[in-house]
């Protein structure tokens, strides 16, 4: 009877066996570990669209929870293996993250967002400057994807993430500095671009810091930024800092000194409409009356961004530059991932 | 979609293939969806790669991409990462940062070719740099391209003079009594986009004597139960630094209009609401009477678009209307550069601005501009769109929420003072009707001329006030001027 029963038993469980519902967590755990290689072996779009489905699928069978915590293990497995199998899945997260926002999905990006983070933060703690700021790498560029993404509460978490272990991340710090003006925190931006051998992400941050150094009453220093600024470069960094500094000079009753600096600033920046608008008013107050030609401007066409707008915008050229390195050392990582997996395998 | 498996079947079990079969089916239709989606969204980043390596990774992504070595040369490089998150997108973002664009080709293929269309050539035949100019003056260009042109534009000083739609490319304009140079500026577009322009400055002769002419026009805008009787002249009471003063002159009705129209293009206007500002333009424009003149500026956080005073005719809006949404709003830098626009225009000047928004990004503050409007006779109207409300407030890089906040009602005040409106309007379907009531409104207004008992020049406030002695009358006009030297 008992015999009976338990062929019975394996009769009727087998096929479930087979499917993976009396595991489901095992089974979530190997079709994550498939779609890692497929993106170890270099078939991005595959890897990225099959862990989106198995997201969505998760979710149908109400198993969200079951399959974060399988993406999780898997993660730490491997990472214990290879340590830089940790970036690796932090850096597929990012682009899985990317991809469910893109696809609408939210709901699912906030998991993949999350483990990103977590497992490039796992390896930052595993000791060691290099592991340190390479995850910090990771964490800097996934916050400047959020921060252009205007999701500035978690980006400003992020980049906080990526100096607590790369205090050295001109990106992180730039974009940290610059949503912490934005909220008004002027000292904090000083800060953060200030006390260190050189100010973080060269003009665009001596801009910040200039411009920041003014509102929290150190003029001397912010107008001293200012004039180098905005008597160098063909760049956007050179008109802001030649409107801010014209607007100096005319509150101290300097409007000749203003109005060369604008002049200055407006013949190496033809196609900028802001610089001609503020010295063509400059002009009228002082009694004169300078021609506004809006026909060079509107010629410019519609490409450029205003310098004003720019500055608002999340930091460019430190996280353009982030990004080439994250790129460069991606290689190694998926390499890394691929070995991790086949020792799992084996 | 690419299934790939770890371990891969063992055994030649028919039942056991055909489940594996099965489950690589199931998984194949659950995943294509979504790997439809993520194809397309899943953009890499791209700064740094060559030109040729971001479009290889786009057509691996299946866009049928088609280019030549001699457009995508190994030298050019990505610089600026694409923001958009649909392939298309990218592909023109990509392209755009080198002067090229895609066209569909055959079988749905994208060919890139060059952006700019063939190039426009321009050249001033008179005046000649160095020549000496004064009152009107004929401009004459030379203008060749390959391509049919679409207009020529020609400014002076910077200021929209005249347009010309076909040859020969001549036209009269005034030398403007300003110290300094004069520059004579001619931009040629063609019909395919191309531009092309020429520059030359000439001399000024400077005139030894002015004379001030000292009569002041007061516009009255009257507000009053529909069918009653027109008012008259003795119906007003008009003082100015608080003396009462002797009508001079008194009309209704019968000013002819200068009005710039003012579009914010910014990303929150982007779909209906920009299409809703360019349809309303277009009906105002086309609403204005013949001897009325109108110009349109497109902006956002820079000037997008510009057209010249003109005629009121449909062709007005040709170039500008399909100005793509994007960026901030910097709304004091083009209202100033607008009230600038219309100083020394004849008639009645007004700018209406369509926007729904607040200003973020512009140089000058509501100050500034407030200063300005206090010296201009122009007058503003604010069409507010559907988007931030009274109570609404943000933060900014360049000013925090009160700031912020400050620069809203400084342009409502700004607008106020000049003797205009701010309209809230709900629904962009909503703007039609509120461009036909301001047309309505400027017909209908009173125009009061004085001539004021005691001009100083010393740049002094002179508040003036308007009174009706008819019963159920509300006015509206320029609370005051500035006595300017």
């Amino acid at each position: 009877m008992r015999t009976f029963a338990f062929v019975l038993a394996v009769l009727v469980l087998a096929p479930a066996a087979a499917r993976g519902a009396l595991f489901p967590g095992q089974r979530l755990e190997a079709d994550y570990r498939a779609a890692l290689t497929s993106w170890a072996r270099g078939d991005d779009d595959g890897a990225i669209a099959a862990v989106a489905g198995l997201a969505i699928r998760a979710e149908e069978q109400g198993q969200t929870a079951r399959f974060e915590k399988a993406r999780r293990a898997v993660a730490r497995q491997l990472g214990r293996r290879q340590p830089d199998a940790y970036l690796a899945i932090s850096r597929f997260e990012t682009l899985v993250y990317q991809a469910q926002v893109g696809a609408r999905q939210p709901h699912l990006a906030l998991a993949s967002r999350l483990l990103a983070a977590e497992v490039a933060e796992e390896h930052g703690d595993g000791g060691g400057a290099a592991r340190s700021e390479a995850a910090a790498m990771v964490l800097g560029s996934l916050a400047a994807h959020l921060h252009l993404a205007a999701q500035e509460g978690a980006a400003s978490d992020l980049y906080q993430r990526a100096l607590a272990l790369d205090p050295r991340q001109a990106a992180a710090r730039l974009g940290l500095s610059a949503l912490r003006e934005k909220r008004g925190e002027y000292s904090a931006v000083v800060d953060l671009l200030s006390g260190l051998p050189e100010v973080p992400g060269g003009r665009e941050g001596r801009l910040r810091l200039a411009i920041n150094l003014l509102r929290v009453g150190r003029r001397v220093e912010g107008e001293a930024e200012l004039v180098a600024l905005s008597g160098e470069g063909t760049d956007w960094v050179r008109s802001v800092a030649a409107q801010e500094l014209a607007r100096l000079l005319v509150d101290r009753g300097q409007t000749d000194a203003a109005a060369a600096v604008l002049g200055a600033a407006a013949a190496a920046l033809p196609c900028d409409s802001s610089l001609p608008v503020q010295a063509a008013l400059l002009a009228e107050r002082s009694g004169s009356d300078l021609p506004l030609d809006l026909a060079s401007i509107s010629d410019c066409g519609e490409a450029s961004i205003a310098p004003r707008a720019r500055y608002a915008r999340a930091p460019g050229g430190e996280v353009r530059a982030l990004r080439q390195r994250l790129e460069a050392a991606e290689g190694g990582w998926r390499t890394a991932l691929g070995m991790a997996l086949r020792a799992a395998e084996g | 979609v690419t299934v790939w498996f770890s371990r891969p079947p063992r055994g030649a079990a028919r039942g056991r293939s055909w489940q594996v079969a099965r489950v690589v089916a199931l998984v194949a239709l659950l995943l294509a969806p979504a790997a439809l989606l993520a194809a397309d969204a899943a953009a890499r980043p791209y700064a740094g790669l060559s030109l040729a390596e971001a479009l290889a990774d786009l057509q691996g992504r299946g866009l049928k991409v088609i280019y030549s070595e001699e457009l995508v040369r190994p030298e050019m490089r990505v610089v600026e990462e694409p923001r958009a998150a649909w392939l298309h997108d990218v592909l023109a973002e990509l392209l755009a940062q080198h002067g090229l664009a895609a066209r569909v080709g055959p079988g749905g293929s994208l060919l890139v070719v060059r952006a700019g269309p063939a190039p426009v050539e321009v050249r001033l035949l008179r005046p000649l740099p160095g020549d000496v100019t004064a009152g009107e003056i004929e401009v004459v260009a030379e203008v060749t391209s390959s391509e049919p042109i679409a207009w020529v534009d020609v400014f002076v000083n910077g200021w929209p003079a005249a347009r010309l739609r076909s040859p020969p490319w001549v036209a009269i304009v005034t030398v403007p009594d300003e110290p300094g140079p004069c520059r004579f500026s001619v931009v040629a577009r063609s019909t395919t986009g191309g531009r092309g322009s020429a520059t030359v400055a000439t001399q000024r002769v400077v005139l030894e004597e002015r004379v001030d002419v000292s009569l002041r026009q007061v516009h009255v805008a009257v507000t009053r139960s529909r069918g009653s009787s027109p008012l008259r002249r003795e119906d007003f009471r008009l003082y100015d630094g608080g003396e009462l003063q002797q009508i001079a002159s008194f009309s209704r009705g019968d000013v002819p209009l200068s009005a710039l129209l003012l579009i914010d293009a910014s990303e929150s206007m982007r779909g209906e609401t920009l299409q809703a500002a360019f349809s309303a333009a277009r009906d105002f424009i086309s609403r204005l009477a013949p001897d009325d003149e109108a110009a349109v500026m497109v902006f956002a956080d820079r000037l997008l678009s510009l057209t010249p005073f003109g005629p009121p005719e449909p062709g007005l809006l040709e170039g500008v209307e399909h100005t793509p949404a994007a960026g901030g709003t910097a709304l004091n830098d083009h209202v100033y550069a607008a009230l600038r626009l219309l100083d020394g225009r004849p008639g009645r000047r007004v700018v209406v601005l369509l926007s729904d928004g607040a200003d973020v990004v512009s140089a000058l503050s509501t100050e500034d501009l407030m200063w300005k409007v206090r010296r201009t006779d122009a007058t503003l109207y604010w069409l507010r769109l559907s988007g931030m409300g009274d109570g609404w407030s943000f933060m900014s890089a360049w000013r925090d929420a009160a700031g912020n906040q400050h620069e809203t009602e400084g342009l409502v005040a700004a607008v106020e003072e000049s003797g205009g409106r701010v309209e809230s309007l709900e629904r962009p379907g909503d703007l039609p009707a509120s461009l036909t009531d301001l047309l309505n409104e400027l017909r209908e207004q009173y125009v009061l001329g004085y001539y004021p008992n005691d001009l100083r020049g010393d740049g002094s406030w002179r508040p003036v006030g308007v009174g009706v002695n008819v019963p159920g009358v509300r006015v509206r006009y320029r609370n005051g001027w500035v006595d300017r030297p």
